[in-house]
């Protein structure tokens, strides 16, 4: 949940600039939860318009897959040439976390941002392998199987493996997705993603890991004093 | 006179006399049951009680030099169980609710669950279907006020295969979690709710009234809510101090509301009287409202609700009602996403009250927001702020006040343009106005297809009350003005007189076609 000082006004977009897909998480919450707790939701209609264009742009409708960035006007980016693990994540987290701040009362809107959760994640999840437990940084896609990528051109990815695993948490927690049947995929990732943590011991992913909980942490709220919730 | 048995159950019957007045008849009379007086009466729609199941009875009205004589068969009853006898105390101390609930949960087809007279403290009660549910005099289910002890109806639940949703909950035209009501159905059929007893919420400012637009664990329960029941009638009972909406019926068909009471203080929040929402068949005949919100409202949800499942409120019958305080006597919206077709209100009061008609819709209501064949006739309005009002640019929800709302610019018509086709009002006297006789606006995109206004007239208050004529950005309040008429095609004035009006009396704007029959 973002904080009333925490959120920020939507400032004006530059359509000539490029949009990555870390934008949609690092900014999107921000401008919604102005919108709801100060802006009068003047700007929803805005802010909606900008993720259907981000999903027509970034996301794959024949792999399910994200891209990672685009230009207003011209084909979206692949910079590797492969569809990877943290941009889906990115687009996710953009997603679900947009619409924790969303007031529920502008249900349409709210049942839209679900739509493209929905799609994206039943996207990445077809290429989720439960032997490995985790994401790899590449997803290849069905015409990339031939590709023969060694170990360390296309390691387990445990920072993208965690925030679709925030993602799949937060939209159980929701209601966005069924319970029962996601957040054992969520349960999972977490736990393999907890176990490389300890094996490789890196402040970084520590760090990572940190982080992904502060943020499940500030998700709780109480059912009857939720005062905290958008209205 | 006529007289017509509307109603009739094991040991009552409504009776209504046609042609013999407006809510109340022009004289007393007395009914007469197998040669006995039950009464004497000033009501046109009246319960008469005290019969047996299955017996027949001659009742013979009686007014001034008129005689009529009508035959009753009442019905058969299987068994009546008391709720007292299935632990119930109603001592207004204890939880009754579980006692009660399992009284209803036993009955048997045609039987009658008994809630004799004293105060039985309830959270929520499910009927199931083929009960009847009798609140006797002096009883009252009277609602607990502890929000933690209510269940909650989720608003929406997603199939395991993900390919279907299950909608329970509902609040102001949105599939959202809610806290059931005090009587709850539930996919039940053949109800009847009735008796001369009582339906009190006990809300107050110090529980459910307080930051009423704030959700605190899920949204206000309703006193009555039908989600999904064919077949119900509701009779004879008073409602009141309802903690949001009084009676709500959803997504429910072959519905009778008769002589009922619905009561909720003037300042109360949100007290709609009876709201039906996405509903077909519905009849509500001689019912009393004084309340803090729109007496009736009729919905059909907001966009999702009415753009994915498009069933409209239609054939409506509203007649021999006293609408007293209240926002609007007759209200159309403001959620109504997926239309309302084919209402007449006829032989109604409409006193004290800010608006007589109230069309609220808005741009964002989508394109199966339709309005079509509504119709007013035979109504009395008495110190009714503005009589006629329809507000297509209504400021409600969080996005209400936003340009795209509000600007009176041409905009292109799409999938969120609402659309009001054809209005008649006939034969209405509008005594003490004070604000405006008429306050009609289209939208300039979609203008309202035909409003006919035939033989009205309308006059003032000697000391008018200055208010804003609708809940719209840009509009200021005033006293004493006549027809404003805006963004309308065909608009038909035949025998319309506006005295006293501060003014022009007719003040026409972007009309295509202007038909003036004097």
């Amino acid at each position: 949940m973002v904080g009333v000082l925490d959120a920020i006004p939507m400032p004006e977009r530059d359509r000539t600039e490029i949009v990555n897909v870390e934008y949609m998480e690092s900014k999107y919450p921000l401008y919604m939860a102005y919108e709801t707790k100060v802006g009068k939701k003047e700007k929803y209609q805005t802010i909606l318009a900008d993720f259907k264009e981000m999903r027509d742009k970034l996301f794959d409708q024949e792999t399910g897959l994200i891209y990672d960035s685009y230009e207003v006007g011209k084909d979206a980016i692949l910079e590797d040439g492969k569809f990877k693990i943290m941009s889906a994540g990115y687009y996710l987290m953009g997603i679900i976390d947009t619409m924790f701040e969303v007031a529920e009362e502008i249900y349409e809107q709210y049942r839209a941002y679900e739509g493209m959760f929905k799609e994206a994640i039943k996207g990445v999840l077809r290429y989720y392998n439960e032997e490995e437990g985790l994401f790899r940084k590449y997803i290849l896609t069905a015409k990339q199987m031939d590709m023969e990528l060694k170990e360390e051109e296309n390691p387990i990815d445990v920072k993208g493996s965690l925030m679709v695993a925030y993602a799949i948490w937060k939209a159980c927690y929701m209601n966005v997705l069924l319970n029962e049947k996601y957040m054992p995929i969520a349960d999972q990732l977490f736990d393999c993603a907890r176990k490389m943590i300890d094996e490789k011991k890196t402040a970084e992913l520590e760090d990572f890991y940190d982080w992904i909980l502060a943020l499940k942490q500030e998700t709780t709220f109480e059912p009857w004093i939720d005062e905290n919730k958008p209205v | 006179m006529q007289v017509t048995v509307i109603f009739t159950e094991a040991r009552s019957f409504t009776l209504e006399l046609v042609d013999a007045g407006i809510y109340e008849t022009e004289k007393e009379y007395e009914v007469f049951v197998n040669g006995k007086s039950a009464g004497c009466y000033q009501k046109v729609v009246q319960t008469i009680g005290g019969l047996k199941p299955d017996s027949e009875y001659r009742i013979r009205v009686h007014m001034g030099e008129e005689t009529k004589e009508v035959l009753v068969k009442t019905l058969k009853e299987s068994y009546t169980l008391n709720v007292r006898d299935f632990g119930a105390l109603g001592d207004g101390v204890r939880d009754d609710t579980t006692s009660i609930q399992a009284a209803i949960y036993a009955c048997p087809k045609d039987g009658r669950v008994l809630v004799p007279k004293g105060v039985y403290k309830v959270t929520s009660l499910f009927m199931k279907s083929d009960v009847r549910f009798e609140i006797a005099e002096g009883a009252v289910i009277s609602g607990i006020t502890d929000r933690e002890k209510f269940p909650i109806f989720p608003g929406m639940i997603e199939s395991y295969d993900e390919t279907s949703e299950y909608n329970l909950g509902t609040w102001e035209g949105n599939p959202l979690d809610m806290f059931t009501a005090i009587i709850t159905c539930v996919n039940v059929s053949n109800v009847m709710i009735y008796g001369k007893g009582t339906i009190d919420g006990c809300a107050s400012r110090e529980n459910w009234w307080n930051n009423p637009k704030i959700r605190r664990g899920a949204w206000r329960p309703r006193q009555i809510f039908m989600n999904h029941c064919e077949n119900m009638v509701i009779q004879g009972i008073c409602v009141k101090n309802s903690p949001s909406w009084n009676i709500h019926p959803y997504f429910s068909n072959h519905l009778k509301f008769i002589d009922l009471q619905i009561l909720n203080p003037k300042d109360s929040p949100n007290t709609d009287g009876l709201d039906p929402e996405s509903c077909e068949d519905v009849e509500i005949v001689g019912v009393y409202f004084s309340l803090g919100d729109d007496c009736i409202a009729i919905k059909s949800g907001k966009i999702y609700m009415g753009s994915k499942y498009k069933v409209p409120s239609k054939n409506l019958m509203i007649r021999q009602c006293c609408m007293k305080d209240g926002h609007g006597s007759i209200t159309i919206g403001s959620e109504m996403a997926a239309g309302v077709l084919n209402l007449t209100v006829r032989d109604c009061l409409f006193l004290h009250t800010d608006r007589g008609l109230r069309i609220k819709t808005r741009r964002g209501r989508g394109e199966d927001a339709i309005i079509h064949d509504v119709v007013f006739e035979n109504i009395k309005m008495d110190h009714v702020m503005t009589p006629f009002v329809i507000n297509s640019f209504y400021f409600c929800d969080p996005d209400g006040k936003t340009e795209y709302v509000r600007t009176k610019d041409t905009l292109p018509i799409d999938k969120r343009t609402p659309n009001i086709k054809q209005l008649a009002f006939r034969n209405i006297t509008c005594e003490n106005c004070h604000v405006a006789a008429a306050f009609l606006y289209g939208l300039p995109e979609r203008k309202i297809e035909k409003v006919e206004m035939k033989n009205i007239s309308v006059r003032y208050a000697d000391q008018p009350t200055a208010d804003v004529p609708a809940m719209m950005e840009g509009v200021t309040a005033y006293t004493k003005h006549g027809i404003y008429a805006n963004n309308i095609k065909t608009l038909v004035i035949e025998n319309v007189s506006v005295e006293g009006c501060e003014g022009e009396a007719f003040e026409l704007e972007n009309i295509e076609d202007l038909q003036k029959i004097e």
